[in-house]
């Protein structure tokens, strides 16, 4: 019986399996480096055949709330690896996957004629969701900011300064992270 | 003084003669054992606690950072004193020497203290209950006369311990080496006496996190009985 | 279009039930309406390599560190891997050719990410029709026996990406620290832990852990009799915890093997274990991206500190533990 709710579960949520190595990347360079970052949320997911129909990957489109870093404008389509089109799939596995409906901040690079994507695969999304007990919407992954010329720092898992941001907190953390930008 | 009077003043004699008289011949009355003679006892028993190892939990260093490992957290082990019960059946050889089947059953456990967490989590004591036998044998001589025996003993034993849930088995020989003594309570051909034993028990191998001859030392306060 | 190739998953998914078989972070999917383990059934597995050499790595250097590692992972005992080269290629990884090709690639848009694996699988009945293996042509690679400084070393990272081609999915069993603009690994005790060692050094010896859940998948029955599982569930206050990560320690073998809470009600199975007395121990994902291990949609509780299981829990050989219950408190 377990093993059918998980099933379901997962049957009704998107998939993304993470199976792949990453160069970490920390906040602060996060939004330092992106040139956009945008807040808003998921409105269409549309799978397309690339180089000749030998692969596929999505194209997620964002209606932004608010930009934190950029403009790309009150719509921005993004390219994510892997999709599912008609009977076939191709599984980038490690690539974060949308709905349509999720609320996403997402830190997005571009480059001439190319469409924009996510900063570090799926280290640039963030996913916004209520919080069942106080409806607060949080930010789902932790932020982990480091101190500029501190030393080495041990994250330490269930570490009880480090608790999630709501999305008001998410926001002035960029800030404070551009701002310190700015400075330098 | 009447009939009466005598049968009464005869009969408070005799109760009064017959047992000085017979403690006066007590050595001889109170039979000491002798080849053939059978003694069975049963004793409340401490067995000793040992050191059960120590371990870290180590995840390999990225080399970039240090040399050494990173500690995740430390365990160290205890296999813990604990009271059991012993019985035993033993047939003299002669008047100084006999041998012995024994039983021995105790509970103890085996306690890891779990520390110096990485991620400090809150230190704990992880227990697990063992069931510990011990069949086996030993040899006495006993020493002196009397009430009081004093005897030396030696053994060896077969030693299964079960880990709770009974699951994981260890079993191993144990060789055992000690003193005791007897102390007579009663009289007469099937005595009852009062019975000490200390010994040194060496396990090949116990329970524990790493595998090595060990030595706890054991005592027993019980009572023997001299069936026949 | 690909005729002899039937491809597609409706889902993919990462999942767990109660049995101890079912017990790793594995790679799934939803193939005629079933959960199935991404598996191979058909050996050797045969591999292609790209036909481009990078700086610092030619392409039969390249094919000589995935032959290494391939068999760093047939090695395994009770398990009956195999592979074979089948020869160099023009074609690119990720791409769709009924091959499975291992190469050099320039993807602007996987920026940070040394490395990656991808599937085409048949919807009906699960089976692995292709795997690729991206490796970042933009990162400084090396094939030095000792590590190169500055160089990534590439046995390290084939090593791992062949783990999840193999069908494994990510370990938790590592730490990392922050440093001034970034983050780096302290110390792992698995090569599929997700994030490398830094630059000029070496990742390349399997850990109980890859060892334990590799064995998972495709252990025979001597693994499964020689070895036992714990299971039980992590709780806070009653609740399942969805998402602890446990970690099973053996204080005589110094080993140490992971596992997750896979289901709401907190319920997880560590198994490839030896048997005897083993420590447990349960704490949150909250020190990085737990997407990195979990599907970044569910709803892992992260609001909770590490917690011991306050009693020693004995392994059975060929068997699985009592259930046991970890409890464990917010923040």
């Amino acid at each position: 019986m377990r093993r059918m709710i998980l099933c379901v579960l997962l049957v009704c949520l998107p998939i993304a399996v993470h199976a792949t190595v990453l160069v970490p990347i920390e906040f602060r360079e996060l939004v330092t480096t992106a040139p956009v970052i945008v807040h808003g949320r998921i409105v269409d997911v549309q799978a397309e055949w690339i180089e000749n129909r030998r692969s596929i990957e999505t194209l997620v489109t964002i209606e932004a709330s608010e930009y934190l870093k950029g403009d790309l404008g009150e719509r921005v389509t993004i390219r994510v690896p892997g999709g599912q089109l008609g009977r076939y799939r191709t599984i980038f596995v490690g690539a974060p996957s949308f709905q349509v409906g999720d609320e996403v901040v997402l830190f997005l690079r571009t480059a001439d004629q190319l469409v924009p994507w996510i900063i570090g695969l799926s280290q640039g999304a963030f996913r916004i969701v209520a919080d069942p007990a106080s409806g607060r919407r949080m930010v789902t992954a932790p932020v982990l900011i480091s101190t500029p010329g501190a030393a080495p720092e041990p994250i330490i898992r269930g570490d009880v300064r480090r608790r999630p941001l709501d999305i008001e907190a998410f926001r002035a953390a960029v800030r404070q992270a551009l701002g310190q930008r700015a400075a330098q | 003084m009447n009939a009466r009077g005598n049968r009464a003043a005869l009969t408070l004699l005799a109760s009064i003669a017959f047992p000085i008289a017979a403690a006066a011949q007590s050595p001889r009355a109170d039979r000491d054992p002798r080849a053939g003679s059978w003694e069975i006892a049963a004793a409340l028993l401490w067995t000793g606690g040992y050191n059960a190892g120590s371990a870290a939990a180590l995840e390999t260093r990225n080399p970039s950072t240090r040399s050494t490992p990173l500690t995740l957290f430390t365990t160290d082990s205890r296999l813990r004193g604990a009271p059991g019960v012993e019985s035993r059946l033993g047939v003299y050889l002669g008047r100084r020497v006999s041998m012995e089947g024994v039983l021995e059953f105790s509970r103890p456990v085996l306690r890891s203290h779990l520390g110096g967490d990485f991620e400090s989590a809150a230190p704990t004591d992880a227990d697990a209950t063992v069931t510990s036998y011990v069949v086996g044998g030993s040899a006495l001589y006993h020493f002196g006369n009397g009430r009081l025996h004093p005897f030396v003993e030696g053994g060896v034993g077969y030693l299964r311990q079960l880990l709770e849930d009974h699951d994981g088995l260890i079993t191993g020989a144990e060789f055992h080496a000690g003193a005791g003594l007897k102390y007579r309570l009663t009289h007469g051909a099937h005595p009852f006496a009062l019975r000490l034993d200390g010994v040194a028990s060496s396990r090949s191998r116990s329970v524990a996190f790493d595998q090595k001859r060990r030595v706890v030392p054991e005592l027993a306060a019980g009572l023997s009985w001299r069936v026949f | 279009m690909r005729r002899a190739l039937i491809a597609g998953v409706a889902l993919t998914c990462l999942f767990a039930a109660t049995s101890a078989v079912e017990a790793y972070l594995k790679l799934g999917t939803n193939a005629g309406g079933r959960l199935v383990n991404l598996r191979w059934h058909t050996f050797p597995i045969r591999y292609f390599v790209t036909n481009r050499d990078v700086p610092g790595v030619t392409a039969p250097q390249l094919q000589h560190a995935a032959d290494r590692a391939f068999a760093s992972w047939a090695a395994v005992p009770n398990v009956a891997l195999s592979s074979q080269f089948a020869g160099f290629t023009s074609a690119l990884p990720l791409t769709g050719d009924n091959a499975n090709v291992i190469g050099f690639q320039d993807r602007p848009d996987l920026e940070r990410v040394l490395g990656a694996t991808s599937f085409t699988l048949d919807t009906v009945s699960g089976e692995i029709l292709e795997s690729d293996i991206f490796l970042n042509s933009t990162f400084p690679w090396s094939v030095a026996p000792a590590g190169e400084a500055g160089r990534q070393d590439l046995e390290s990272i084939v090593l791992h990406e062949i783990g999840h081609l193999h069908g494994l999915g990510h370990s938790a069993l590592g730490e990392t620290e922050l440093i001034s603009g970034g983050r780096r690994v302290i110390g792992a005790e698995a090569v599929m832990f997700p994030i490398a060692f830094s630059a000029g050094n070496l990742n390349r010896t399997l850990r109980a852990d890859d060892i334990a859940g590799i064995s998972d998948i495709y252990g025979d029955a001597g693994f499964r009799s020689a070895t036992g599982s714990i299971a039980g569930r992590v709780t806070k206050n009653g609740a399942g915890v969805l998402g602890a990560h446990l970690t099973a320690f053996n204080p005589a073998s110094g080993k140490l093997v992971g596992g997750f809470a896979l289901s709401p009600d907190g319920t997880f199975v560590i198994a490839g274990l030896e048997p005897g007395p083993q420590v447990v121990r349960a704490e949150p994902l909250d020190d990085g991206d737990p997407g990195s291990f979990l599907d970044a949609s569910l709803n892992i509780d992260l609001d909770f500190t590490p917690a011991f299981y306050n009693r020693l829990v004995t392994v059975p050989r060929a068997g699985t533990s009592r259930s046991i219950e970890v409890k464990v408190h917010s923040k």
